[in-house]
């Protein structure tokens, strides 16, 4: 008997596991050419880089608050880093680094606004949000920038077997935070303020800190995810990323058993979140589902997905 | 007149886990096997201790909270709440201790809440006639057109009771309607409640204060630990009996004593106002000394805790800790510099209810047993199990939720999150309150265990025999000053403190 209880406390913890066994056994049964390395090398592929993303929401999300100006932040960082390899002939290296201290800035004016101004987080980072698409439209004029220096683009194209550079570059940022969230003391003050902001702070937990520092990483690994996605798609573009993407990343977060409410949440849990949308996503290409049907039949199954979730939580 | 109108039968009622689902197996009920009943016209009190299970009973039978076993007649007739609702079109009024009025409205609104008059607009004039009458009817003198802000804490009861006798209610549960009213307010309280009773009107009165009970009681049900004890005749009213039935013990057991304060100061507050208007606090901590620090609810402890804590503003005066002037205070200095606070809301502010027991435990230190900032589970472990140990945490294991804890147990989590960030200064902020008997004397024992290793104890209480019988010293607070130090124990008595908070 606790085998079997050890298995069903490792799936109610783990929700998002078995969501994506039950649809990863579903469509390796039901769905043409799923089963296939190629397609799982694709759908890891595909989930790198909302991985990275998705990691910095669950933080902010663990807080209780919300950060709505990711995906333009990744619209941001991409022209940034396009504007500064490209048009400025800046260094690979330092333009990067440029784009993650814009990110870091960026983060850092959010948090101090929900921290110290105690503006409502989804006020806040709605309110970024619009001005970064402003600002990233402004210095690029509205245009995209093409054909990205070679080396730049080996960065995150170079493969490595079936797997390119990007997912193991997402791997280790996945290592670096399940560390930080699970690990270490600042991931249990984290969670300790997301569940009780009062008792946290009279504990002597550092919680304006934290509430800063969880915007601070979202931003980073934002533009972090903009400038892999300039690396993949070989262009810079002020309007990627974006508030789909910012939705998007939210979708996987919840998928990934975080709570809105604050407290709860996980590395693991991101990233499967991201890996179940992007399995969901692979089954409705390869069943030919028109395109018009797709979303919608991908808003069912998220709705679904997370209604089992509760169901489990709550029993 | 003797008519049974209520019978609750055999009562239990579980603790349960955040799921809803009862925790059966690990002996917590809150209630256990409870009787009690209401005949027509009476007025029944309801007494025991903190945690004794009284405000669970009144909720079940206010329909807040369902009941897991046992039965409720009411009127002959089997009923069971599923909602607050049904409870009252049953006729049973509630007027909790925190009234919940709607403070942005006015009396009238208040009292048509939820079933205003006419049809596509409310009927404006007849709410307010209407109020009027039933305000001067129990002899209340009110304007029905008064926001329920203005009103004080007594009008503010008057216009709840008004509400529960407007329903129609045959019973009315008030609980501990006298925390907060004046000697004055209390008489005219009483006066409603024979009021209400030659209206035919019964009511179910919680009160821990035992000189009203007499003035007011028919007859006396007494819980404990969540279990029922026995029903008085208020006519066999006596003190040591109704005392020896709530503790089930004689009281000189509760208390032990083994520590000596030393003359070291650990602690001084000099002139510090917890408002601008206030006058200027000046107090001081020994090493090894129990402090208490006494007061009505409201005189400003909590406030005056919290300014030294520094988590809430104060104005002007210095902090003195350990001889050193302290200029910047927030949690997490006076954490590394030995001065903690527990809280008086234990659940909101005290622990992290969803988190482990041992999450809990180590949250106060963990930069100071993680000081590369790794956490290693087994400390955790080894730190939260000898706390379990030493403080006799009744759980499952370290990994228990707290909030599936009863609220001693809870308690002592606290105390263990504390006496683990190594304490100098210990502010206690109520530390048995919503605690049982048991429990508390365990709790008690702790705090002296604390004072005799060298632990400057400083304790606020609303409840007098605790801080006499604790304490070294007392300061007792009204409107946000200290208006006395009472330094000799032998001397301390119920009433001198209390002619202090008045």
């Amino acid at each position: 008997m606790p085998k079997t209880r050890k298995w069903t406390e490792f799936f109610s913890k783990n929700g998002s596991v078995a969501v994506i066994l039950l649809l990863v056994i579903f469509s390796s049964l039901f769905v043409n050419h799923f089963f296939a390395l190629n397609n799982f090398a694709l759908i890891l592929k595909q989930a790198a880089i909302p991985s990275i993303a998705c990691i910095g929401m669950t933080l902010v999300l663990m807080t209780g608050g919300i950060d709505l100006s990711l995906g333009y932040m990744i619209g941001l960082s991409s022209i940034s880093v396009g504007l500064l390899v490209k048009t400025y002939g800046v260094s690979i290296p330092l333009s990067m680094l440029i784009t993650l201290v814009l990110g870091a800035l960026v983060g850092l004016f959010n948090g101090f606004c929900v921290q110290k101004i105690k503006v409502p987080a989804f006020i806040t980072t709605l309110g970024t949000g619009f001005i970064l698409l402003g600002v990233a439209q402004i210095i690029s004029n509205g245009a995209s920038i093409n054909h990205l220096p070679e080396a730049f683009l080996a960065i995150g194209k170079t493969k490595i077997g079936l797997l390119n550079t990007t997912v193991f570059i997402s791997l280790g940022f996945c290592l670096v935070f399940y560390y930080v969230l699970h690990l270490s003391t600042f991931g249990r003050s984290l969670s300790a303020f997301g569940l009780s902001e009062p008792a946290s702070r009279l504990s002597g937990c550092p919680t304006a800190r934290i509430n800063i520092t969880v915007y601070v990483i979202s931003s980073v690994l934002a533009s972090v995810a903009g400038i892999l996605l300039s690396m993949d798609v070989n262009c810079a573009q002020p309007t990627m990323g974006g508030g789909d993407y910012t939705f998007q990343v939210i979708t996987a977060a919840v998928l990934g058993g975080v709570s809105l409410y604050g407290g709860i949440g996980s590395v693991p849990g991101a990233v499967f979140g991201v890996i179940s949308l992007k399995v969901i996503n692979n089954c409705i290409n390869l069943l030919n589902v028109p395109y018009y049907w797709g979303s919608a039949v991908l808003g069912i199954i998220i709705l679904l997905a997370i209604i089992f979730q509760n169901a489990k939580g709550r029993k | 007149m003797n008519n049974t109108i209520l019978e609750m039968n055999h009562i239990s009622k579980y603790i349960y886990d955040a799921y809803g689902k009862p925790i059966h197996g690990t002996d917590v009920k809150i209630l256990n096997d409870v009787h009690f009943d209401v005949r027509e016209q009476e007025v029944h009190i309801l007494i025991g201790e903190n945690g004794a299970g009284k405000s669970t009973l009144m909720k079940i039978l206010g329909g807040i909270i369902p009941h897991d076993e046992g039965s409720i007649a009411l009127f002959g007739k089997e009923v069971r709440f599923t909602n607050p609702r049904q409870s009252q079109t049953m006729g049973i009024g509630f007027i909790h201790q925190e009234l919940d009025l709607c403070l942005n409205l006015d009396v009238a609104q208040n009292l048509f809440l939820g079933k205003e008059t006419g049809k596509l607009f409310s009927d404006r004039r007849g709410m307010y006639e209407a109020s009027r009458e039933m305000l001067s009817r129990l002899g209340f003198d009110i304007d029905p057109a008064t926001p329920v802000r203005l009103l004080s804490t007594a009008h503010q009861q008057m216009v709840e009771i008004v509400k529960a006798v407007s329903c129609d209610c045959k019973i009315i549960i008030m609980d501990e309607p006298t925390a907060s009213l004046t000697q004055g307010e209390i008489d005219h309280l009483f006066e409603i409640i024979r009021n209400l009773k030659k209206q035919g009107v019964s009511t179910v009165y919680i009160s821990h204060r035992f000189e009203e009970l007499k003035e007011i009681g028919d007859r006396l049900t007494v819980l404990r630990d969540g279990g029922y004890v026995g029903t008085i005749d208020m006519s066999e009213f006596d003190h040591d009996k109704v005392v020896n039935m709530m503790v089930g013990r004689t009281l000189s057991h509760m208390y032990t004593c083994r520590h000596t304060p030393s003359a070291e100061e650990v602690l001084r507050v000099e002139g510090l106002k917890i408002a601008p208007e206030t006058e200027p606090i000046s107090i001081a901590v020994h090493r090894g000394e129990v402090v208490g620090i006494g007061g009505l609810v409201g005189a400003g402890r909590t406030e005056l805790a919290k300014s030294i804590y520094g988590v809430r503003s104060s104005y002007g005066g210095k902090i003195y800790y350990q001889g050193k002037l302290v200029e910047k205070r927030n949690p997490q200095r006076w954490i590394d510099q030995g001065l903690m606070y527990l809280t008086e809301d234990r659940k909101l502010e005290g622990l992290v209810l969803p988190m482990s027991i041992e999450g809990n435990i180590t949250l106060a230190s963990l930069r100071r047993l993680f000081p590369n900032a790794r956490l290693k589970s087994k400390v955790e472990r080894e730190i939260s199990t000898s706390m379990i140990k030493k403080l006799r945490i009744v759980c499952r294991g370290p990994k228990q939720r707290a909030a599936t804890l009863s609220g001693g147990n809870q308690q002592k989590v606290v105390l263990g999150k504390w006496l683990s960030a190594k304490p100098k200064l210990l502010i206690l902020d109520e530390p048995t309150r919503g605690v049982d008997v048991g429990a508390k004397a365990e709790i008690y024992e702790i705090i002296d265990g604390l004072a005799a290793d060298g632990v400057a104890i400083m304790m606020i209480s609303s409840e007098l025999p605790e801080l006499i019988n604790m304490s070294d010293r007392i300061y007792v607070m009204r409107r946000g000053a200290v208006s006395a130090e009472m330094t000799d124990p032998d001397t301390f008595t119920q009433e001198r403190v209390l002619a202090y908070t008045l």
